[in-house]
């Protein structure tokens, strides 16, 4: 279980001046040490202009976020908090903004999910937490709303983070703000 | 504890003056996001985003609403 504490991150040793992308280093169990890259990115053309995607992960050949590897971290708590806190600065900075991310991947989904569950209280004093549902409309002829590809077409209806709900009942697609009570 | 937050902060945003130096290289390396994640893709038009930036706020004012009270409780 991920256990966030704001007091315990790694040193950045990069932060752009506009707070949108951070690098750090951590120690993996084999102890090689990899650079991380976090980044907040506003989705291009997008009908979603204050909706930031979270990216992290280390660099690939071409020198781009690889977030889709799974890295065996020494200190896992002190990797997530360290993107926790960037998450934080980068919402400082930019109060306008939500962090959102895709839980098409449900091995992050789930670890998000658990990681917002297991540490909500603490983190309810700086950030906001979301949870985004798919839902279809039921047509008045019993069908279903389609897209145009003819496939269900979902629509998405955000709620507060459900405590309640467990990781079998992951949510789409999470999102945070700041708390601007912080 | 939000004293020592703000202290790593303050931190941080020392670094982002000294990292100045270092722009040109990271901007090599900006990824552009394409609308392709779940939740651009289920959003068509103008009028749906509305509606959705519309229930985003309310479920943030909730959430807000329901922080506080466990905050007093």
């Amino acid at each position: 279980m991920i256990k966030i504490n704001l007091e315990n991150t790694f040193e950045a040793t990069y932060v752009s001046s506009n707070f949108d992308q951070y690098i750090f280093e951590s120690q993996l169990k084999n102890n090689k040490i990899v650079q991380l890259k976090v980044k907040f990115t506003n989705i291009a053309d997008s009908l979603l202009p204050n909706v930031y995607n979270l990216a992290f992960g280390p660099f690939d050949s071409t020198g781009k976020i690889n977030d889709s590897i799974n890295l065996k971290h020494q200190d896992s708590n002190k990797v997530f908090s360290t993107i926790i806190l960037f998450s934080i600065i980068f919402l400082k900075d930019n109060p306008h903004a939500t962090i959102g991310i895709d839980g098409s991947d449900d091995i992050r989904a789930n670890l998000y999910h658990r990681m917002f569950r297991y540490n909500y209280k603490d983190l309810q004093d700086f950030i906001v937490i979301i949870g985004v549902d798919w839902y279809v409309r039921l047509l008045r002829n019993g069908t279903i709303e389609l897209d145009i590809d003819g496939l269900a077409f979902f629509k998405p209806k955000p709620e507060p983070f459900n405590l309640q709900r467990k990781s079998s009942d992951l949510y789409r697609y999470y999102m945070f703000n700041l708390n601007h009570n912080f | 504890m939000k004293d020592s937050i703000q202290n790593k902060i303050n931190k941080i945003q020392e670094i982002a003056l000294a990292s100045r130096a270092k722009k040109s290289m990271m901007d090599n390396n900006i990824i552009e996001l394409k609308n392709n994640d779940n939740l651009s893709k289920s959003i068509r038009n103008a009028k749906e985003a509305e509606l959705f930036f519309s229930e985003l706020k309310s479920a943030i004012d909730l959430a807000k609403r329901n922080s506080t009270k466990n905050v007093l409780e």
